[in-house]
Order: structure tokens, then sequence, then C-alpha cells
């Protein structure tokens, strides 16, 4: 297909196989050889990129997801004996070693400092958390940083050319097939596509099923990216409580004012997502369709009884999240249905809410265990409600509310928590893999639980 | 920006190579790209034992874009590659010894072809009954992995005896016995093993490829290849990450096959991130049995210790691993009895070879623990048992070799006891949170430098001004991302006063520049930097006495090097470097020097074998670590809030440079001790991504702070001494001691996983 986009502040426009990798077209096709590539699957960041200033993983991007985009390149970001101020401050600091982390780590230090002028240092650690270095034990990037003189960031003249290199304006296709990707930006335009391509795989941020499609673990024959169709995006307040369209993500999420008010467990959730590019990329819509039990978005949703919205060219269904997975990678989306949003019922009825992850570090972590809990209490220290989720001790996320039931009019303290410990670990039923075995799971499902107290802080009266 | 600082020893300037790493500009291996390119990949075998009854590549072949597929047949050579005992085939022969064994080599046109093709050959595998553990591989009745090796399945084996053991642990007053287990560590550098090829119609291949050995891979390749060295250019580009992991050939020989038979087109050859986990050398897994006896004040009498390292199926540098691993097995103190073993065992496990530490990290994990173990039992502190018993210089280390040279490991004591967070540590304890614990932890060790008594550490230095009157430096070993070609740069920048932007470099590359040997064995800025301190001098020395001449002054005392050019400081008069360059003849303005590192002339008991593998060494660097560690007990995750690196590795040419490769080597320390698991069963590896193999990010590390002593080190460039590798040895000792502190738990498998933990601590 023809691709239409700006690179490095150079209008371009080429014809490349709409599924070649955005990684493969910038350094094979373009020459941008800045970009690495370390794992191709969004888990080192050395292809970082960004993407209308925002941080990206190249490696997770179709050619096609290029068009009608500002990219920039470590090659953009400096021009002939001019470094960036934060490519000279790594340069000055000893932020450097073998280098090959480095475009991908100025890169996200550039999107950090351009939202945040003034970072704290956990701040910027969690802002390059998805970029591995194995070199200098991260110390010099984050002095390198924040040596940074914010205010030539702001000011500094980017230049202008892309370098001297022509860009070719067809890049041949060299391997045969290749997959249809289509880019519809509104419902109108999704129709007709999901009738005309119904094998078509669809795909909100990608940042699963293109790490599938790389490892040959799918092979599809189309592929429809929705992650710009108009109405997917946004939360809205509705009178029934909070409405967040499939295609928002999880960055935005984590930015929108009504999310952090009303649904902070979510908030909590999304701040262990992946990484940084990860969230740029990756959609809440996208989290709940891969159905996985360690979805980080799944707990909070369960214990908020979220609903789903699903939407075909004809008709409109609600049906709770509990209903609509049914198991790993399993939902109940009908043939030509896309999910459309989520409902969040009257999240102020709880006040009380927190959201644990146990992995195994702690940022590009996939939960070996989580929690999300939403506690109301009255005002002498009993449990007026408790609702209890656990990510990743059992096919799908686990409820569980005879134990909601029985904590119910309870004091709320360590006792009463301490007591249904064994009742959830009995109906925890976890597997044993390479991060963590059934045993280990079952164990912190458990004991995640007597974290609360500390959690919501909780100083008022308890009842006898 | 250019610095126009004049280069300096002793200062913290910024890296030569930083500028054009920052930019992207900079060419690694992976970067040779091109839309002519031919793709190469292997076809791995997939069962960990079998012998090849047939292989099947009539479909492969048929794939639209396949040129070429290849198997043993192909092969000219010897088809046999490595260090030591060359025992790697290039493609598998005969039988298939671990499930990454390359079993045939397709090349095609691009990727998809490529990885078509290799779906589509059939491999007819007899299974063959394997071994996974080193112990068991050792036992009578084990499957043979190696029918042709006199050892059966023991690869290498040593043994030191000093004083009398046996007796000496009977009349000590306090024995200890422990066993550890050590995981298997993948490198994780972010380039994966990866070149490119291009052989012409007379067989002369030409290769770029991310590596630290250059010289030696072309003497590997040419005799696995059957071709005469000469036909083979090696060409290694700054690595994206090595530790060790890329000394040795990785894709050499079959990207020279794959270009052999596609002459005059480049052919690349990049492993990706799965197949350097399954393909790949790692650090070897090793179970190590101690048992320490000491005195009642803590003066450790007897040592005995036997370890096993699991080597996978190939020596790779199995046998020196150990052997270091042997040497380095009592630590850093005086111990006057001791019985140490070592074993380098064949396996059906993924290849274990060279990794930064080079079998010192395991040996000190169990030392350093068992150690802190005697100083409970004795009701001593930690630091006060290291320091009653650290060895000082012409003490006998626990190998039986007298320590010479500079000897830190007191002072780097005395700098950790006066520091606050060792100060403190009390206060840390007590500071803990709900359902955390709070602990310290010490460690040392002591990191000997280079290939020993027995292969030559040399390198050949050369420097050359050029036509435009600046300096060009000709290294010849391999910067895999430590910055010794910029602290080449510095050293010679300071000799010749010269600024940044008047000395250019050229990399290891087997036509342009001199042997040097390996990027490896924490010897690469020693033995180079020596090397050209003498070649720069001898420049130096040579173009005062030209330039006396030209100025006809009488002699060069009263001449100096200033940056572009040289001045005589009685008349102020100047002469230009371009100028001086134009009046020489060019073979005037080039020297080199060729320096061999001395080696230790004491002989010990210790047999042939062990000096042959590098027993024993001459200069040792010294380091005392610290770290802080912070439990939760609900989920068993342990944090390092804090950590410090007190380090004897001689002067320090560049400190930026040198505390760079301390908390580099901290944090993968850090990652050895808390997350890093090559997983393997039945041979086959678990973790083939980066989502199960898990690398510390920039949350996961806490704050390091590297200190030194710096103590000269008289044979040393400018008195250092090897500083990449020591800083590695320690921290998962360091980390196990202080996880002891926090919650009482003693460890003695690794990773100390959140698992492991809350399984103590739910008992």
């Amino acid at each position: 297909m023809e691709i239409r986009f700006e690179l490095n502040r150079k209008e371009v426009c080429l014809e490349a196989p709409d599924d070649r990798r955005a990684v493969d077209l910038l350094r094979e096709d373009l020459g941008l050889t800045g970009t690495k590539e370390g794992c191709g699957a969004g888990e080192c960041g050395a292809c970082t990129v960004l993407v209308d200033g925002q941080s990206r993983l190249s490696c997770l991007m179709t050619a096609a997801q290029l068009s009608g985009k500002k990219i920039t390149t470590i090659e953009g970001l400096s021009a002939e004996g001019a470094l960036h101020p934060v490519q000279a401050s790594f340069v000055e600091k000893g932020a450097v070693q073998c280098g090959f982390c480095t475009p991908g780590m100025v890169l996200a230090a550039v999107d950090l400092l351009s939202r945040c002028p003034n970072p704290e240092r956990p701040q910027m650690a969690e802002a390059l958390s998805g970029n591995i270095c194995r070199c200098t034990g991260y110390k010099k990037i984050l002095d390198a940083v924040a040596a940074t003189d914010t205010k030539t960031v702001t000011d500094f003249p980017l230049p202008t050319k892309m370098g001297e290199k022509d860009v070719p304006v067809s890049i041949p296709n060299r391997t045969g097939k290749v997959c249809p990707v289509f880019l519809p930006e509104s419902l109108d335009d999704l129709w007709p596509l999901l009738s005309k391509h119904p094998q078509a795989r669809i795909f909100c941020g990608g940042t699963d099923l293109l790490v599938w499609i790389y490892h040959r673990r799918v092979r599809p024959q189309a592929l429809i990216c929705i992650e710009r169709i108009r109405e997917l995006q946004g939360v809205v307040k509705t009178a029934e409580g909070v409405w967040i369209g499939a295609g928002t993500t999880h960055d935005s999420l984590l930015q929108n004012r009504t999310i952090a008010r009303r649904v902070p467990v979510l908030v909590q959730a999304l701040k262990t997502l992946g990484s940084p590019p990860i969230r740029h990329m990756g959609t809440i819509g996208g989290n709940l369709m891969t159905a996985s039990p360690a979805g980080d978005t799944l707990p909070p949703l369960y214990i908020l009884d979220a609903l789903v919205e699903l939407r075909s060219a004809r008709s409109t269904r609600r049906l709770p999240l509990t209903d609509f997975i049914l198991g790993p990678g399993k939902t109940s989306l009908a043939a030509g249905e896309i999910l459309f949003g989520i409902v969040v019922p009257k999240p102020d009825e709880l006040p009380l809410q927190y959201f644990e992850k146990v992995g195994l570090r702690k940022a590009l972590a996939c939960a070996v265990a989580s929690l999300a809990a939403a506690f109301k209490l009255s005002e002498d220290g009993r449990i007026e409600i408790a609702r209890l989720a656990w990510g990743s001790v059992g096919p799908a996320v686990l409820r569980l509310p005879e134990i909601e039931n029985a904590l119910t009019g309870q004091p709320f303290c360590q006792d009463t928590l301490e007591k249904v410990i064994p009742v959830v670990r009995e109906h925890c039923s976890p597997i044993d893999d390479v991060r963590a075995s059934a045993v280990y799971r079952r164990l912190v499902a458990g004991n995640l639980l007597l974290r609360l107290p500390q959690a919501f802080s909780f100083s008022g009266p308890v009842a006898e | 920006m250019k610095d126009k600082r004049t280069y300096q020893v002793g200062e913290a300037m910024a890296r030569s190579d930083a500028l054009t790493k920052v930019t992207g500009e900079e060419k690694y291996a992976i970067d040779g790209v091109g839309p002519d390119f031919l793709w190469a990949g292997a076809k791995r075998a997939g069962v960990p034992h079998a012998r090849i009854l047939r292989i099947g590549t009539d479909s492969a072949l048929q794939v639209p874009g396949v040129r070429a597929v290849l198997t043993a047949k192909d092969v000219a050579g010897k088809n046999r590659q490595g260090v030591i005992r060359k025992d790697q085939p290039v493609l598998a022969d005969d039988r298939v010894r671990h499930c990454g064994d390359a079993v045939a080599l397709v090349v095609a046109e691009n990727p998809s072809a490529l990885e078509e093709a290799l779906e589509r050959i059939v491999l007819d595998l007899e299974p063959l009954a394997a071994v996974f553990d080193p112990e068991e591989a050792l036992a009578e009745g084990a499957p043979i992995i190696h029918p042709d090796h006199q050892g059966g399945n023991a690869l290498f084996s040593g043994e030191i005896r000093n004083g009398d053991p046996e007796k000496a642990f009977d009349t000590c007053h306090a024995s200890l016995a422990a066993c550890f287990e050590l995981p298997r560590q993948a490198h994780a550098f972010l380039e994966t093993e990866n070149g490119w090829a291009i052989a012409d119609q007379e067989g002369r291949i030409e290769l770029t490829v991310s590596t630290q050995t250059p010289f030696r891979d072309r003497m590997e390749m040419a005799e696995a290849l059957g071709l005469s060295p000469d036909r083979i250019r090696i060409i290694a580009p700054y690595c994206g990450g090595g530790f060790g992991g890329k000394d040795g050939i990785t894709v050499q020989s079959l990207l020279g096959l794959a270009a052999l038979h596609c002459p005059g087109e480049p052919v690349k050859m990049w492993w990706h991130r799965e197949e350097s986990f399954l393909a790949g050398i790692k650090r070897h897994p090793a179970r190590l049995y101690y048992r320490l006896g000491a005195t009642q004040d803590g003066i450790l009498t007897a040592l005995s210790a036997r370890i096993y390292f699991d080597t996978g199926p190939y020596d790779h540098l199995g046998s020196v691993v150990a052997t270091l691993g042997l040497e380095h097995a009592g630590g850093p103190y005086r111990i006057p009895h001791t019985h140490l073993q070592v074993w380098a065992v064949y396996t059906n496990n993924p290849i274990s070879g060279a990794f930064r530490g080079f079998g010192v990290p395991q040996v000190t994990s169990a030392m350093e623990s068992i150690l802190d173990m005697m100083a409970e039992k004795l009701n001593l502190c930690p630091l006060e048992i290291r320091k009653r018993n650290a060895l000082t210089r012409g003490d006998r280390c626990p190998a039986g070799v007298t320590r010479q040279g500079s000897v830190g490991l007191l002072e780097c004591l005395d700098v950790l006891q006066s520091h606050p967070l060792r100060k403190t540590q009390s206060e840390w304890k007590a500071s803990a949170g709900p359902h955390h614990k709070r602990g310290t932890g010490i460690a040392c060790a002591s990191h000997g430098m280079g290939y020993g008594p027995t292969v030559p550490d040399s390198a050949t230095a050369g420097i050359e001004l050029t036509a435009e009157g600046k300096f060009q430096i000709l290294a010849g070993v391999v910067d895999m991302g430590q910055g010794n070609i910029a602290t080449y740069l510095q050293m010679a920048g300071d000799i010749l006063s010269q600024p940044p932007e008047n000395l250019v470099t050229v990399l290891p590359d087997t036509n342009r520049t001199f042997p040097c040997g390996s990027s490896s064995a924490s010897r690469t800025t020693y033995t180079y930097g020596n090397a050209l301190i003498a070649a720069a001098e001898t420049l130096k020395q040579r173009l005062l006495a030209r330039t006396a001449d030209f100025l006809m002054v009488p002699d060069t005392a009263q001449l100096v090097l200033i940056p572009g050019g040289i001045r005589h400081i009685a008349s102020g008069k100047e002469f230009s470097l371009a100028r001086l360059a134009c009046l020489l003849n060019p073979k005037e303005r080039s020297a080199t020097h060729h320096y061999r590192a001395p080696v230790c002339q004491e002989v010990t008991q210790a047999d042939a074998g062990l000096r042959l593998c590098g027993f024993p060494h001459l200069i040792f660097s010294h380091a005392a670590h610290l770290v802080r560690v912070e439990v939760d007990e609900l989920t068993g995750q342990v944090s390092a809030k804090a950590y410090l690196a007190v380090s004897d590795c001689g002067r320090i040419v560049n400190p930026v440079n040198f505390s760079g490769q301390q908390e580099g080597a901290v944090a993968q320390g850090l990652g050895y001790a808390l997350f890093e698991d090559c997983r393997v069963e039945n041979g086959q590896m678990m973790t083939k991504d980066f989502t199960t193999y898990i690398l510390p990010t920039a949350l996961d590390v806490p704050d390091i702070e590297s200190a030194t002593v710096s103590l000269n080190e008289p044979t040393g460039p400018f008195g250092l001494k090897g500083a990449g590798e020591i800083g590695i040895d320690i921290p998962l000792a360091a980390t196990a001691n202080a996880v002891q502190d926090a919650c009482g738990v003693r460890f003695y498998r690794f990773p100390i996983t959140p698992e492991r933990v809350l399984a103590h601590l739910d008992k």
C-alpha cells in the first residue's frame, strides 16, 4: 500500500508491504539503523521510536500504522555537530557503554522530558523501565536524564532534514504473500471491512498479536487495526457510571482525571502494566480481548462489576465482563462483532480500592498473582461491602462471592482477613509454569489480603 | 560537540565512542543491511541427544527463494571448532548433543523463505539416552557424550592440595559444610549473535561479525572449513554487548559456509532472541560442596571444596573456566590447609562457556556464604572475620600461590567499614515497615587477570601519524562496550598531548590491525595498554627527534608535544604535526610494539593440566561490596535498596568509565542473585524470551556507589589492574548474606526468587 508519513520532519510517501514491521522498514529499507532490535517482542525497548512525540516500539508496529504519523528516530534528533541536550548529557555523564540500548533510551528520555520537564528520580526510572540496558546498571543513564537542561529540550531546534539518504519511493515486497492491514477511522468504515474480510484478525494496540505473528504462532490472512476508530476513544461520565472506549490506550486512561478520581484501582493496575511504550500502544479493549487471567486490567474490572458493550453492524449488546470472558484467549464475541466499550457502573460506591501485582520484577512483568480489592467500611470499622478478584490464579480471574459475603459485617482487621485466607487458597486453581509454581501462586493469593489494612491505612475504630 | 581538552589520564572524560553511539551513527555488525542481502539460518536439532539417520532437505530446496540447503557433508574442513578441545561441529554430522545443535544451514533470499525452508527440513533422528546432571554424568554407566574423549564425560578435572586438610579439620574448633547450586545465567546482550559475510569467486571470505575474538575466530574457522587463514578476513565493529558470550565462534563458521556457497552476494545471519537462548553459550551452572574449618577466633584453617561445572556438550572454554574457579575457590583469604577439586562435565544441556567472572562468581557465592555462616557460628561480625583472614602481599592464597603485586583487600574493607551504609545498618534493619524485613550483607573477592602462565597474554599495538597530522591507533582488541578503546585513546592522547579530535581509531580487523588476543579475562586494557604506551612513546621520541632536526635545535629536551604540533620551548617556535607528517617517509610515521604480560613463576604442586588452563595468575584485583535489601514477607520479593562497591583495581585511568564498569557488573550480579535463571528441563530451554528470562529494569537496580582504593600496580599501564569482571563476582553472595541478615534464611540455591523466599518463610 501507499504509506504517507512524516519521518524526522520530512514528508515521505512510499509503496511498501502493509505488514512489514516498522522496525524492518526503518532499518533495512530506509537505512535508519540507529533504531535497534533486541528482542522482537516489545520486551527490551531497543527499537523505540517517537510516534507523534510518544515512545512506541517499532517491532510491534506494521508499516501501515506509520501512515499519517510523525515519526522521529534517533537520526532525527540531532543535526551535524549539534547534539540534542539529552544526547549531550548521555555523552557527558558516561551513560553510554555498548550503546545498543542508547537510541531507544535517549528517545524514551526525550519523551519523558517533553511531558514532564522536572521529573524526580523515581519518575525517571519509571519512564525508562521499558528500556533494558545490560551494561550500565542504569545509574549513569538516570544521572544523564537528571542533568539534562530541560529548558534547552523545549528550545532545541530539531533538524529539518532527514539526512543525506533519499527515501526510496517503493519498498520491494521480497516476502511473497502480503497480509493486508486495514486502518478504518470510523465504525462506518469498519463494518464493510468486517463483512468483506471475515477471516481478518482485529487488533487494537497489537502488543500481543504482533508478537504472535512475528513468531509465526498465528498467520492471519488480513489484519484490521481498529485503534484509529474515533468512536472507540475516550472516557465518558454517564448517569450509570463511567464509559471507557475499548480503543483507549492504557496511557490515556492513566492521564484521565475521571478515571483517576473515580476508578483508582484501575489506575493502580495500569501503572503496573507492561512498560511506558507498551502503555502508549496497548488498549484496554485489547487487554480484555486477549482474555488472559494475567491481564492486568481484568481483576479491577471484575470487582467493579464492569459490563462490556459489543457492537456489530446491526446491533449493540451488553453483558457482564464475567460472562464475556470464557477462558484463556476465549470470549463470547460473535462473528461480525467488536468490543466497543466498557461500562463501570457506580464506582463511587466503593471508596477503598487497591490493586497489587506480584510479578518477577518491578516493570515489564507478567502477573504471577494479583489482587484487586474494593471495600466500603462503616464508621465503626465494619466491612459493608467487600469485593475481591485475583488474577493469574486460575484459568480466569477469580471472584469469590462467598468470601465477599462472609466478610460483610465483620470488623476490618488482620484477624478477619486471616480467617478467609485458607478458603481463598482452596478456591485457587493456578498452573505451574516457568514463572511460578501453583503452590506459590496459591500462597501469595492469600497473603495479599494481609496488605489491605496497610493499603487502606484504616485508622478508625475497629468493631469488636 | 567536540571536546577540545587534551586527553589526560585520570580525568573523567567523555568516551570517544559515545558520540556516534548516541546519534545512532555507529555501525554494529547487525547494521549490515541491504536489499541484496541473502539470509542464512540454522536448523536446530530440537532434541538433546540422538544419532542422525537422515536429514531430508528436498522439500526445503523447493521453497521459492531458497539458494542452498547445506549439511555436514558440505563442510570441507575438520568440521570441528573450539578453543581448547575442538569438539563442536559447525553442522552436526553423526549425532546431536544438545537441542541447539545446528544440523543444517539454509541460505535464502529473504527471511520468510528462510523460515519456511527451515520448517520443511525433516530430521530423522534416533534418540540416545541423555544426561543432564553433571554428577550423574560422571557416574558409572552414564551415557557418553563424546566417545572419542579419554576422560568420558569429565571434560576436565583438577585438584589442588595444600598442607594437611584432613588433620586440620580434625583439630579445628569449628567446621561447617554446605552445598550450593548456582544457576545458568544468560549474557542477554541486546545485540544477539550475528554477522554478515561475502565471498569472492576464489573463495576468499570477508566477515563483519559481532565477536570478542576476531583473530582466534579466523584460525578456528579456517580449520573447521578447510581454508587457509589468509583467505578469511574478519572485521569486528563495536559489539552491542558481549560479556563473554561472543568469546569464540557463534555465527562465524556457518556464515562462512553460507557465503562460500553464494559467492559475490552478501549473506547475513542473525540469531533472534529465542535462538540466542537456545544455541548461544551461558554461564556454567555449578554445584559446589564446601567445608570450612576455623579456630575459635575465626582464623580460617581448612577448606575443602568439590566443584562441578556443567559445561554442556562442548568444551567451549569449560576447562579454563573450571580452572579459574578452582584457583579462586577459597576467596581472598589465608587458608593454609586446603583440598580443592573441580570438574567440568559434559552433559546434554545447552552449552556453557565464557561469561564475565569466568567461574569466579560461582565459587565466590559459595565461599562468601559459608564464611558468613562461620562468622555467625562463632558469633563474629562478618566484616571482622574477613579482616582477620584477608590476604596481604606475600601471603599464600588458598590455592597455595604467593600473592604478589598490589593487594588492596584490607583497604577496601576499611573504606566499607567507615561508610554510612555500614555504620547505620542497625537503623536500616530496624526501619522495616509492616510485612517487611531489612538487612545488610557484605562479601569480598579477588579476581586474577589475564591468561595465566602458558597461553601468551600478548598484544601488538600500532600507532601512526597520518598525513593530516592526526594519530591513528590500530586497536586489534574488540570493544564490546566496556570502553577499552576510549581508554586507549586517553592513554595515547595523554602521552602525545592531543585532544580527542586528533586521535582516530582503526577497529579490529584481521587485515588492518595486529593480533591482540581476546577482549576478555580482565586483560584487555592492561595488555594492550602496555603495548600502546610503548608504541606511543617510541613514535613520540621519533617525532621529537625529527623535529629537532628540522628546527635545527641540538636535542629533543626543549621540545614538547602540544595539540596538533610540537613546540620548541626556548624559542616558542612551533612545528605542526601535519607539516611533520608530510616531511616524513610514511614508514617512519608509524610505530608498533608487542607486549607480553608477565606470568607467575611459582611452581606449585598443581598438575600440568591446570597450568595449561591458566593456573596460577600473577596479578589480582580485589573488592568488598555491601548491599541493603528489603524482603516482602507476603510475597517473598527481595529488593536491593542500596549498594556499595569498593574496589582495588589499581590506578584509575578514567573514573567515569571505571565506575560505569562496576555499576554495570553489579546490576548484572544482582540479576544473577535475584532473577536470572535459564531454566532447562530435559535439555530443553524453558526460558526463551525476556518475559520468562528476567533482566533487571531501571526500577529493579538500586543506586550503586562505586568507591576505589587506588593502589599502584607497578606492572600496569599507568598503574591499573583489570576492572571488567570483579564487580560481578560478589553481588550474589552479598545479597544472600543480606537476606540472611534480614529474615534469618540462608540460601543455598539461586537465584533468590520470591517463590524460594516465601517457601522458607512459610516453614
